[in-house]
């Protein structure tokens, strides 16, 4: 009785001391830690994120270095490359229909989001899900932190196209 | 062991393979075509959660008490397990059909204090018969203080979510915490000690107190491999990789005097034997930045990571284990539907962590999804064909009594 009890205490209190000790030390932690403050200040409570329904349409262009890009009528070679790229890194967690697996599915994305948005969403993830108020319904949502998937610009552009394809 | 037959928990505990098997193939299915009103995210947290009760918990708890129970103690592990089993069913059904919601919680909750009554019934049986061998109780104890150790995670998402941390890398390492302890702490101590229990009890070239030890202890700070996905400080990639040595070296160590032994082990033994060793260099490799931040970014190597410790790891040893007991029975069908065990879960593991691999050399597989179904579904079988020779064997056993 006293061994268990010590036992399963001290099991308690050292992990106390290890989640103290890891928690702020770890973590591209730098961007978590200021962040959470930071975003809790704009929107004043955590309850705001909530209230965003993640399919409706947003006009949010997202936090990330795409501010402005420029689409024009569906580039069919572009689109292909695109598809290329997505099959490789993106369809363990996204499908093109609206079936909803690890992430959601993408069927009218283009529709719901802007250029700028997507693009974000893909070379900045982790970002997008602690800042942008789309980004964190996602994520709460799907509880799963999407990561980046070593995509250059260019290949997230064709990923767009391939997107904007699919939704016609 | 008959105790355990006669509170029938082996039946479910294969049972809940099946399961788990079924809500496997219910995932695969939903990457390959659309199957409405399911909600992906809510059974990918009902599979897990079961899979971490309903199998690994109840079946390696089952038979560590197997192995300690004084008389006086029976009843209560049986208290113990079926509230495990409880707890695992109201899980599966809470989360496929509301997520992580109230219910849920409190299911999860009851889970964390049937482990917490389980680990205190344990310790007190280990005082009253001393059956152990030295290297067998440090492992167990060590598994069972992760075990304790691990719930620490799940109680620390109220008070983040409270911070309005949610959603953040702390959030995150907090669930982390759960899995890294309740994988690499619990389970995969536990496995070792019922294989030390069973074939290496008392054997003269058992290696030496630290090399236990520091098998069990460098699980502590191997946990930060699990926080490696959020690309942190530099000094937090060298702790994990000297813990990863760690654990590396004295899993060489304890493999090491045993060669001979080793060779004759059950095959399944050896096939878990091989997946320890593999995860065991893996968790090294990651632990170099460049390697770690292609794995962490690939959804299928860390799928393929945790199946090679549950499906490579901790089930064969709790199959085996059930052979031992005599639960299966004897037959060519077991051997049968073992070796097919083994060929399936290469199968899927090989096709999770190999994709990534080749692209990586720009050779992109177009679509390792239907295979990954099909090697889901013929797992199920196998499932199936577990269970059926539990219910056989134990029919065939109590004829064996009539007669």
């Amino acid at each position: 009785m006293k061994i268990s009890t010590s036992f399963i205490r001290a099991a308690f209190i050292g992990g106390m001391a290890l989640l103290a000790a890891c928690g702020p030390s770890n973590g591209g932690d730098k961007q978590a830690t200021e962040s959470a403050p930071a975003a809790n200040a704009e929107n004043s409570s955590a309850a705001s994120s909530a209230d965003v329904d993640p399919a409706a349409k947003s006009d949010s262009k997202g936090v990330g270095k795409f501010t402005s890009v420029e689409i024009g009528t569906i580039d069919n070679a572009m689109a292909d490359k695109g598809k290329g790229v997505f099959t490789a890194k993106c369809s363990a967690c996204h499908q093109i229909t609206d079936q909803k697996v690890v992430g959601p599915g993408l069927k009218g994305v283009t529709k719901r989001r802007t250029p700028e948005w997507i693009m974000n969403q893909i070379t900045n993830p982790v970002e997008m899900e602690q800042k942008d108020p789309v980004g964190k319904a996602l994520l709460a949502k799907y509880l799963t932190q999407m990561s980046f998937q070593n995509v250059s610009d260019d290949e997230t552009r064709q990923i767009l196209e391939y997107l904007r394809k699919n939704d016609q | 062991m008959d105790w355990i037959s006669k509170g029938r928990c082996h039946y479910w505990a294969g049972g809940s393979f099946v399961v788990l098997a079924v809500f496997g193939v219910v995932l695969r299915l939903m990457h390959v075509t659309f199957v409405p009103h399911l909600n992906y995210t809510f059974l990918l947290h009902a599979h897990s959660h079961f899979a971490f009760a309903g199998w690994a918990f109840l079946g390696l708890a089952m038979l560590l008490a197997g192995r300690v129970s004084p008389v006086q103690r029976r009843r209560k592990f049986l208290y113990a397990l079926n509230a495990t089993l409880l707890s695992a069913y109201g899980m599966l059904v809470s989360f496929s059909f509301q997520g992580y919601k109230t219910v849920s919680i409190i299911f999860s909750t009851f889970f964390i204090l049937s482990t917490y009554y389980f680990t205190r019934q344990f310790l007190k049986s280990l005082k009253e018969t001393r059956q152990l061998s030295k290297g067998a109780r440090q492992l167990t104890l060590g598994a069972l203080f992760f075990l304790c150790f691990s719930s620490l995670g799940p109680l620390a998402l109220g008070p983040l979510m409270v911070m309005g941390l949610k959603g953040t890398a702390v959030y995150q390492d907090a669930i982390y915490v759960y899995l890294h302890f309740q994988l690499n702490g619990w389970m995969q101590l536990a496995a070792i000690a019922l294989v030390e229990i069973t074939y290496f009890n008392m054997c003269p070239t058992n290696p030496q107190r630290w090399v236990y030890q520091l098998l069990i202890w460098s699980n502590l700070p191997l946990y930060l491999i699990f926080t490696l996905w959020s690309n942190p400080a530099g000094w937090v990639f060298l702790i994990a990789g000297i813990a990863a040595t760690g654990n590396l070296t004295a899993w060489f160590m304890i493999c090491r005097g045993r060669k001979a032994r080793l060779l004759k082990l059950p095959l399944l033994l050896k096939v878990a034997f091989l997946a320890i060793t593999l995860k065991t260099v893996f968790q090294t490799l990651v632990c170099i930045p460049v390697i770690g931040r292609w794995a962490f970014s690939d959804r299928n190597i860390i799928i393929g990571y945790i199946h090679l410790l549950t499906l490579g790891i901790v089930t064969p040893v709790i199959l085996d284990q059930f052979k031992q007991a005599g639960f299966f029975g004897a037959g060519k069908k077991l051997q049968i539907i073992n070796g097919s065990y083994i060929v399936l879960t290469l199968a899927y593991l090989v096709i999770l962590f190999v994709e990534p691999a080749l692209k990586l050399v720009g050779i992109i597989v177009q679509d390792v999804e239907p295979q990954l179904l099909l090697l889901s579904i013929l797992l199920l079988l196998c499932g199936v064909g577990y269970f059926g020779l539990l219910i056989l064997g134990s029919s065939k056993k109590s004829k064996a009594v009539s007669v």
